[in-house]
């Protein structure tokens, strides 16, 4: 095994609260000013944005994000879907490499995409140096192994350490 | 010094040699038999396309010895041939070819029945085509994807030239091929080019190389997959670029598959590659230009070239062999390798002394993969050809030039070559040793295009799919008469190349497991877990009985976090709810919940769960474990086809549940929350808010199982902790967990029918008995008309309770029959602990106008009897 493995896996803690509203609304929201504990959002659909915030600030965004929603759109949901995701992390200089062993979503750098990914509806962040693996909590454990599996070549090494939800730099930020 | 293992025998091999040409250098020649007459192959492309010298290599069946690398230690057997590949007996086969004609099998082992299951295992048996390995754990191949925007098939000069111009302006190509640049091709002009060009690829950044990887097939995308050493690669390109060259034509003649008749490269390649003669005294037959490589290559390495049969526009070969213009072969003659050959001349006929005929031929197009994608619109528009795959036979400048274009994305010119003509003997396709006489009796028989040809014949079937003889076949209809579409070429479908069964597996997972938060605990409590869809469930913890009787007696625990768990917010939400539920919504007060069905618009079931009205406008619903995924996408279908502002939120991931059933269920539960759940706080048919020990929860007033119960929906995460407290304070109480197993007899003995298991697609709810959960005064929901027609009409089959003799427990699936005549069948059916006897639902169709009362399960007996056999009146549920 060598000293640095070139992938590893990680799972990443983080809040996760769900948005709907008018597309409006919600690029408002996106846009606004920053919120406590929020690190980051993922416009799913026009009309659906995932804030990811810190572990445990899951209430508090839900909070806010209502009183910011609803006075955008009455008609809005903010739901705390926490529970309902895994983050996977995959590090390491083989990370892209990695990636490709699991899904033929076209992943050329840093961005956003949803997709299958070890045969699971996941959404997927990629940054400079790692890429975030959101899948439904109750496949976590299928693409775990289908990570171990596919990437052994690679020397993928699971890291015991959870790992960090690393915000977009300035240039991989949404315009 | 390095060796390979050749059936007991070490034999030496040199650098760069291949299995083939180490075997042929330590005198081997022939190398497999042909799969029914046992004729004798030896090498002929030695570009692995034909399947003359598949060989078995470390266990491995039918490797292409031609292009298989060999290494120090190798193990390679010959395959076929009883008792081995030299001393066939089953060649006798090759004799009886007349009396066994194409056909001959579905036309022998009609009657009896049992003579086609005997004669197909001695058949295969003798064919001789490999042994699949046994007792090694089959490898697991993986897949990798790759994003490019130019992939170019193939590294002879078209494709190279192309690879090298379609990365101009920095575009991402991807240059693939089965071996390495030039690994096919004899030392001349071509490998002079072939590497100027590949030194240029190597120079270009953005030209990715991926060797080793044959293009396996085009699918929709384009999708190309490349089969590797080790693991698939599925190539997602915006372009593709073909250019996988020509293959020389086998002429047919009698004999054209003896061992010592090449085609010319093949020849060629193992005298300037490898140093090998093919053989002494050399006929060559030379219809292009490159014959007289070809003719430099094979004087070069010993062979005497005794005759050139030269077509006119050939200049005169410089070697000082005797030319014969104008000349053709009508046969090869020999008995373990061609021993002379007769040529037809202008004179007659003249038989030639030699023991190699070499077949300089015209070439057709390897187009296996581009006629794939000419069957794929629109993507298929992305694929083009390069070089010799569309203009067969072009110069060296040619080829570049046609690869220039194509990696630009430019028209590239296409010539058709011109239909190879067939001689009266020999054979058209040598994998299936199909005969042109095999043709002639099919065509008689009144098989008249080239795709039933194939089927008849089975010629282009055999492992070079087509390569050798697909050209021949469509010449073959042409030349009788056929139109243009009954001697069109056969259809080309993957594999293009062969594959290992290994990868057409890889990447490959069709059951993605699904556990619920409390996977792990149930394990470490002894559950049998196992598979229940996609989910793994337990279904028991040690003894069913046992956990029946906690529920029908005291207080148990089940997981049904599987449940699908909807949220229904928005503006409209309600309102779509309104229309996709036949039950009424506007009437269910927060804090309410119902049993609802669901249609779909022919009328049928297509799922139940449970409908809890929140406040602001807002719902949950359940669905069954199985159907939460269908359950989204319907609503979300409905929701955007009438343009209804409503947010479904899938919950089913994010929240557990814990049904907590049994007469003492509530005593329980107070222990553990502060909340009021006594009957008249929290009744049947409600649902609240509680905390349980400190776990915020939905709870739900429902009786799947027809006890007194609570289903408890909590966040995933707290489910250990809401479990194990459950499980602590209710020791006293006798409390246990309780599986599938056990669910299976109580929701029975209520008489719930299971979705899928007692149920059939075209179920509408009358048939289920469930009509009662239907508003048909509701002015529309989704199903209703059709549901209103259906109504209309009298039930010709319906779900009923069934009491029966004895213990029935394993007559599900059983036949009803009355009066010896099938009417219905058991869909499930238990001795029930609670009732002491069999109990089951069943399907019974009507008999002249009416259902019968009882039947026969096969020996025991069935009653109708009305549905729920257990605490009928719902007081315990209701408690």
């Amino acid at each position: 095994m060598p000293e640095s493995p070139a992938l590893d896996l990680s799972r990443t803690q983080v809040s996760l609260v769900a948005c709907f509203g008018t597309p409006q609304a919600l690029d408002a929201l996106e846009a606004g000013p920053p919120a406590p504990g929020r690190l980051d959002a993922l416009r799913l659909a026009p009309d659906e944005l995932m804030v990811v915030g810190e572990p445990g600030a899951a209430e508090d965004l839900v909070a806010l994000a209502e009183a910011r929603l609803s006075a955008l759109d009455p008609g809005s949901l903010c739901v705390d879907v926490t529970d309902g995701w895994t983050v996977w992390t995959l590090t390491g200089e083989a990370w892209l490499e990695g990636f490709a062993m699991l899904s033929a979503i076209p992943l050329t750098g840093p961005g956003f995409a949803q997709g299958p990914v070890a045969e699971v509806p996941a959404k997927v962040v990629a940054r400079s140096d790692r890429v975030h693996l959101l899948v439904p909590s109750c496949s976590e454990e299928h693409v775990r192994r289908r990570i171990l599996a596919a990437c052994a070549d690679l020397g993928v090494h699971e890291a015991s350490a959870p790992s960090e939800w690393t915000a977009p730099a300035a240039r991989e930020a949404r315009p | 010094m390095a060796w390979i293992e050749f059936e007991g025998r070490r034999v030496r091999i040199e650098a760069g040699d291949t299995v083939a040409s180490a075997l042929f250098r330590h005198g081997v020649r022939t190398f497999t038999r042909s799969i029914k007459s046992h004729r004798r192959r030896g090498l002929t492309c030695l570009t692995g396309d034909c399947a003359n010298c598949l060989v078995r290599v470390d266990d491995e069946p039918g490797m292409r010895s031609c292009i298989t690398p060999a290494r120090d230690g190798m193990r390679v057997e010959r395959e076929g041939g009883v008792p081995s590949v030299e001393r066939d007996l089953l060649a006798a086969l090759d004799r009886l070819h007349p009396l066994l004609p194409v056909g001959f099998y579905s036309k022998t082992f009609i009657r009896p029945r049992l003579a086609w299951t005997v004669a197909e295992r001695l058949i295969r048996g003798a064919t001789g085509i490999g042994r699949l390995p046994t007792g090694v754990r089959p490898r697991i191949s993986q897949v990798r994807h790759l994003h490019v925007e130019v992939l170019v098939i193939g590294a002879g000069v078209a494709g190279l030239s192309a690879a090298l111009s379609a990365s101009e302006g920095g575009r991402s190509v991807l240059l693939c091929d089965e071996g390495e640049p030039g690994w096919l091709v004899a030392p001349g002009p071509t490998i002079e080019r072939i590497c100027s060009l590949a030194e240029a690829v190597q120079r270009a950044a953005s030209i990715t190389t991926l060797w080793h990887h044959a293009a396996v097939g085009i699918y929709e995308g384009p999708l190309v997959p490349l089969a590797g050493p080790e693991r698939l690669v599925h190539v997602h390109p915006e372009r593709v670029v073909v250019a996988t060259g020509a293959l020389e034509s086998l002429q047919t003649f009698r004999g054209n598959d003896l061992p010592g008749v090449w085609l010319g490269r093949g020849a060629a390649r193992l005298a300037g590659r490898h140093g090998l003669s093919p053989g002494r005294r050399a006929v060559i037959v030379a219809e292009t230009a490159e014959a007289l490589e070809h003719l430099g290559a094979l004087g070069s390495s010993g062979s005497k070239l005794v005759a050139v049969v030269a077509s006119d526009e050939i200049p005169a070969p410089t070697a000082g062999a005797r030319v014969i213009r104008g000349g053709a072969v009508m046969a090869a003659l020999g008995r373990r390798g061609v021993r002379a050959v007769v040529i037809r001349t202008e004179r007659g006929s003249e038989r030639i002394a030699c023991d190699t005929l070499v077949l300089s031929t015209r070439r057709f197009p390897r187009d296996a993969l581009l006629r794939m994608a000419a069957d794929l619109p629109p993507s298929g528009e992305a694929v083009v050809g390069a070089g010799e795959v569309v203009a067969p036979g072009c110069s060296l400048d040619e080829a570049e030039q046609s690869g220039a274009l194509a990696g630009r994305g430019e028209a590239v010119p296409i010539s058709e070559p011109p239909a190879p003509g067939l001689g009266a003997e020999g054979l058209v396709c040598p994998c299936e040793d199909v005969s042109v006489a095999d043709l002639e009796r099919a065509w008689e028989e009144g098989w008249r295009s080239s795709e039933i040809l194939k089927r008849y014949t089975t010629a282009t079937m055999g492992p070079c799919r087509g390569a050798l003889c697909g050209w021949a076949l469509a010449a073959f209809a042409r030349a009788r008469g056929a139109d243009a579409l009954a001697s069109a070429r056969t259809t080309a479908r993957p594999p293009a190349r062969p594959v290992r069964l290994e990868q057409l597996a890889a990447g490959v997972h069709e059951v993605v497991e699904k556990r619920t938060g409390l996977h792990h605990l149930h394990v470490s409590r002894g559950a049998r877990v196992d598979w229940s869809g996609r989910w793994k469930r337990p279904f028991t913890y040690g003894d069913w009985r046992d956990e029946h009787r906690a529920v029908r007696e005291r207080v148990s625990l089940m997981d049904v976090g599987t449940l699908g768990k909807f949220l229904i917010g928005g503006p409209d939400g309600r309102e779509l709810l309104e229309r996709v539920l036949p039950c009424r919504v506007e009437s269910l007060e927060p804090g309410r919940c119902r049993y609802v069905v669901v249609l779909d618009e022919g009328g049928y079931v297509m799922d139940d769960g449970i409908l809890c009205a929140l406040g602001d406008g807002r719902a949950y619903l359940t669905s069954t474990s199985g159907g939460a995924e269908r359950m989204e996408a319907w609503l979300r279908g409905w929701a955007d086809r009438w343009g209804l502002r409503a947010h479904i939120v899938d919950r089913t991931s994010a929240l557990g549940a814990i049904n907590v059933a049994g007469p003492r269920a509530r005593e329980l539960l107070s222990r553990l929350t502060d909340d009021p759940v006594d009957a008249s706080a929290f009744p049947y048919g409600a649902h609240r808010h509680l905390t349980v020990a400190g776990v915020p929860c939905r709870a739900i007033r429902v009786g799947f199982v027809g006890e007194l119960s609570f289903e408890l929906h909590h966040p995933r995460s707290r489910g250990f902790e809401l479990w194990t407290a459950l499980e602590q304070s209710g020791a006293d109480l006798g409390v246990r967990p309780h599986g599938l197993d056990a669910l299976d007899v109580l929701r029975l003995e209520k008489g719930h029918p299971y979705l899928g298991q007692d149920t059939l697609p075209d179920d509408h709810p009358d048939k289920l008995g469930l009509g009662w959960t239907v508003a048909m005064d509701k002015p529309w929901f989704v199903g209703r008309v059709a549901l209103q027609r259906m109504r209309e009409l009298p039930l010709e089959r319906r779900l009923v309770g069934l009491e029966l003799d004895g213990d029935a427990s394993s007559l599900r699936g059983m036949p009803l029959a009355l009066d010896g005549r099938v009417v219905g069948r058991v869909t499930s059916c238990a001795l029930s602990p609670a009732l002491g006897r069999s109990i089951g639902l069943g399907w019974l169709r009507a008999v002249d106008g009416g259902f019968p009362q009882v039947l026969r399960a096969g020996s025991a007996q069935a009653r109708v009897v009305p549905t729920p056999f257990y605490d009928p009146e719902g007081v315990r549920v209701r408690a």
